[in-house]
């Protein structure tokens, strides 16, 4: 079990480049290793225009201090040579609703009406769901604003990180925006508001309480005899975005949506954000004028089905176009000088955003203007630019790495890093692993393993006691060699199956099987 | 076709429609062989041998016919997200203006109809459902611009069987309508009160700013009016008496089902009637419904208008016009049913509704008498602007065809691709 541990070890280091700087207590060993690299001999994308074509980065506790052409390594630096390999600054995504889906209305001094959640804090709700940021990862994501999945008004979004780490070093910043949505968000049939209409009317109506409230409760705090008014935690967290201090995000449906969402900013004077629809192509100039950024989900329709006839004569003109035009809507509102950023969110479940980013690249949207709308427009936007969104000295050491230019198909992200983190994130084996192998372990005597099959498909037998079974699956993640036995007919007593951690020496990978068997 | 125009219609400097036969629903009557001249999307002149200026737009409308864009007082078309607030019994917050959805295609399609102007309601579910909009069919402008401005702001009440529906929920009773409706009136006063109060420093805190109460004491104060369902005689003459009794009047009844059996009852309160031409029986309190409704309405001196209720109905208005002819009503009278006397109840007459000089050049071209069920519209034009054509409506169909073919081409080309991506994922 020992390889276990140091698998595990790794991990913790990996999340936590300095000790002094967080609340947690240290349990165990505390983990002194140095957290110096250096990139070399990478294409490095500096920012959106600015690439130097063979270059070195380095960075020191999560911080980078250089980054340009080639120099020597410091030489306390881990150093990667990045030979053929390109350095792109890591994405923000501007909206997702993951780890908010907490439902639940507290008991206390909230909001009548259920839908109006403006009390929920993305930075206390957010829940960590590894599977979720691994998939985000995978798609080159380092950082993302987490907005309430429940209600009309939503709540204030979070900025978190997507590597993980301790709780307080998860959430990034809190407070960014309040979400508001122009739709019921799972509310119980029957209950107020029904309709679009009665969401905007009790939208306008909450951003009236709000200022109401504010005043209200200032006469009580500062004269003798006013009558006690009421505690309502939800309108004082619009307090901020009711007098334009803080954004409120409305998501839209439609191009209309937004025309409507601009309605209600005027009115209060909000500082308002907009989550697209992907409809933006059909009011483009009115868009253009309203001069308000919007966060671009890359929702691609499928090809219609066209092979069935009936299918066919329900077809309206405007799916038929929509199909056709919506690959171009990110490249069109560029072009048409709309601040955007791209969001992962909307993009389909599996993935494919990395897939319809290269669409919406070979569909017009220029490589410079999609970096930008994944890194210094949305770090712009946060009020992090300082900090992240591009590769520059003093910013965090956020990366993709990738086997090429990232805006085109065929290039791999193999691998984020986020605050000095690593993360790996494509999962081809870098080492194959097929072959004969002899392992010895006190609990079973001698076995011997044959791997075969294709790379990314492995097959094997295991030998044992003169006997060969055929293995129920194989695979290999870089990481950990794990291969499952069939049962035997008639009990239980032989292995389940192994698990082989393979310890990485350096990289690119050199690896040193050390075999045990769990 | 199922967007709005990409872009608004262009309005020509002037314009003059020369040799039709002009119903102006006007001082003026029907006018043959008369011309209109119009400039900067107003109506000018309208008369007989009118001279236009060098470089205006002509159009020679020999043997057709020309009438005021046709109006329907009570429409819910193009409305988003429902026309019923149904999470509460009372939404006077409610906007219909708020969900507007000027690309809707039923809006061109109102249009080809030769209808210009309609009050967009909202349903009957609540005994006051809320803020109305009457708006122009200025198919793909932005949401707000359909907003005919100068129209009168409107209030929806319902009563009768719509509103008791909802078991459990007050109210469940007709009797229980007229509570509720009194009941809010008074908060409103109350609510106008407090506020007094406020600007004149009695209070020390300020008053809760109600948009409920805001949009009903807007009718207390006389800056917005009543337009009230109804079917029954019983329910028209309870809110009569209990809007005389807060001192407003309901400037109409809507559908009025049985307002020929109260007729001076409405005239001497002031609420105008708006009716169908042939429609009743379909539910109990429909059942005394007449088809000289309108008729007896009129000559009892009530202001009477058609409406629709209907997307399907509005697009020929002129044909449920032409119906009431079989009344023994004048063909002018009865082009007034859809024209200048709904214009009028939802207080858009300064603007529509006729064709005098100083209003909006709203008018339809037809190819014959337009009461006729075999006519139709040629062209549709509002603010100045032609709207529909039907010869360049055929041309866009072709348009639209060929653009529909070439995508299903595309699709084709592309089915069965690795891009081919199913909507469920």
């Amino acid at each position: 079990m020992k390889h276990f541990y140091v698998l595990i070890f790794s991990i913790f280091f990996l999340n936590a480049p300095d000790a002094f700087s967080q609340t947690q207590p240290v349990t165990g060993l505390r983990d002194n290793t140095p957290s110096v690299y250096a990139f070399t001999n990478a294409r490095i994308i500096i920012s959106p225009g600015r690439i130097v074509d063979k270059g070195t980065i380095v960075f020191r506790d999560g911080i980078i201090e250089y980054a340009g052409s080639i120099i020597q390594p410091p030489p306390d630096a881990w150093t990667i040579d990045l030979q053929g390999k390109s350095v792109y600054p890591g994405f923000i995504d501007m909206w997702t609703e993951m780890g908010t889906h907490d439902s639940t209305t507290p008991g206390g001094a909230v909001h009548s009406n259920p839908s109006i959640r403006s009390w929920f804090d993305a930075s206390v709700s957010y829940e960590h769901d590894e599977e979720q940021v691994k998939k985000m990862r995978s798609q080159g994501f380092i950082l993302a604003n987490v907005v309430p999945a429940r209600g009309i008004f939503r709540g204030k979004t979070a900025l978190v990180n997507l590597g993980g780490g301790t709780r307080n070093m998860i959430v990034i910043k809190s407070d960014i925006a309040q979400a508001v949505r122009l739709e019921r968000g799972m509310e119980p049939s029957g209950s107020y508001p029904s309709s679009l209409m009665g969401i905007i009317s009790l939208i306008r109506q909450t951003f009236h309480d709000a200022s109401w409230y504010h005043s209200v409760h200032h006469a009580y705090n500062n004269e003798r005899g006013v009558p006690r008014p009421e505690k309502n935690l939800a309108l004082e967290s619009l307090s901020a975005a009711g007098k334009g201090q803080q954004p409120v995000m409305f998501s839209t449906r439609d191009e209309i949506d937004f025309f409507r969402a601009g309605v209600i900013a005027s009115e209060f004077d909000l500082k308002l954000w907009i989550r697209g629809s992907g409809y933006e192509y059909r009011r483009l100039q009115a868009i253009k004028d309203a001069g308000i950024p919007i966060i671009v989900p890359l929702d691609f329709p499928g090809v219609p089905d066209i092979e069935n006839p009936e299918n066919l004569m329900n077809l309206s003109l405007e799916e038929l176009r929509h199909w056709d035009f919506a690959p171009e809507n990110p490249g069109r509102l560029h072009s048409a000088g709309v601040k955007i950023a791209l969001t992962s969110s909307g993009s389909g479940k599996n993935n494919l955003f990395t897939d319809q980013l290269r669409t919406a690249v070979e569909r017009g949207l220029d490589e410079e203007a999609a970096l930008a709308a994944l890194t210094v427009t949305p770090a712009e936007i946060l009020g992090i630019d300082n900090k992240y969104g591009t590769l520059e000295a003093g910013k965090s050491a956020g990366f993709i790495i990738s086997s090429g230019n990232i805006f085109k198909r065929g290039a791999k992200i193999e691998e984020v890093w986020i605050d000095g983190a690593r993360f790996q994130t494509d999962h081809t084996p870098e080492t194959d692993v097929r072959g004969k192998w002899k392992a010895e372990s006190e609990f079973t005597g001698n076995l011997i393993i044959s791997i075969g099959g294709e790379v990314s498909r492995l097959k094997g037998t295991v030998e044992t006691d003169g006997e060969v079974l055929e293995l129920l699956s194989v695979k290999f993640d870089n990481q950990n060699l794990t291969m499952l036995f069939p049962a035997r007919p008639g009990g239980s007593s032989g292995l389940p199956g192994f698990q082989l951690p393979f310890q990485k020496m350096n990289y690119p990978a050199q690896v040193s099987l050390q075999m045990d068997v769990s | 076709m199922e967007f709005g125009f990409e872009n608004t219609p262009d309005m020509p400097d002037n314009l003059i429609v020369k040799n039709a036969t002009i119903w102006t629903q006007g001082p003026l009557g029907k006018m043959e062989n008369a011309d209109m001249l119009i400039s900067r999307g107003k109506i000018r002149q309208v008369g007989r041998n009118l001279s236009a200026p060098r470089n205006a737009m002509v159009i020679d409308a020999s043997g057709k016919h020309i009438t005021p864009g046709l109006v329907d007082p009570h429409l819910h078309t193009s409305i988003r997200g429902g026309v019923n607030e149904v999470g509460n019994n009372m939404t006077p917050e409610t906007r219909i203006a708020d969900v507007l959805e000027p690309d809707n295609i039923w809006v061109y399609r109102l249009l080809a109809g030769g209808l210009t102007t309609a009050n967009l309601l909202h349903g009957s579910a609540n005994p006051v459902g809320g803020q109305d909009a009457v708006v122009k069919m200025r198919w793909g402008c932005m949401p707000d611009g359909m907003i005919l401005i100068g129209a009168k702001p409107g209030l929806k009440l319902a009563l009768g069987e719509n509103v008791v529906r909802n078991q459990g929920e007050y109210p469940n009773t007709r009797m229980g309508a007229e509570q509720i409706i009194l009941d809010a009136f008074g908060a409103a006063d109350d609510y106008m009160k407090k506020w007094q109060e406020w600007e004149s420093g009695m209070l020390r805190i300020p008053p809760r700013k109600d948009l409920q109460l805001e949009a009903l004491a807007e009718v207390l104060k006389g800056e917005r009016i009543i337009h009230a369902h109804a079917y029954r005689q019983d329910e028209m003459l309870m809110l009569i008496r209990l809007a005389e009794k807060i001192g407003v009047q309901v400037a109409s009844f809507e559908h009025t089902v049985e307002g020929y059996k109260i007729a001076d009852i409405l005239r001497d309160h002031g609420a105008a009637a708006i009716v169908w031409t042939d429609w009743s029986s379909f539910k109990v309190e429909a059942a005394d419904g007449i088809l000289f409704n309108a008729r007896t309405l009129l000559e009892q001196g009530v202001l009477t208008s058609l409406h629709s209720d209907d997307t399907q109905l509005a697009t020929r208005m002129n044909w449920e016009a032409g119906k009431m002819l079989a009344t023994g009503i004048d063909e002018i009278t009865a082009m007034d049913l859809i024209t200048i006397n709904p214009a009028r109840i939802i207080g858009a007459d300064e603007k529509v509704g006729s064709l005098e000089p100083g209003k909006d050049a709203d008018f339809v071209i037809w190819n014959g008498h337009p009461l006729s069920g075999f006519t139709h519209a040629e062209q549709t034009w509002l603010d100045g602007r032609k709207y529909f054509d039907r010869q360049e409506d055929i041309q866009r169909r072709e348009a639209v065809r060929k653009e529909r073919t070439f995508l299903i081409q595309k699709a084709a080309s592309m089915n069965g691709s690795s891009s081919r991506r199913s909507n469920s994922e």
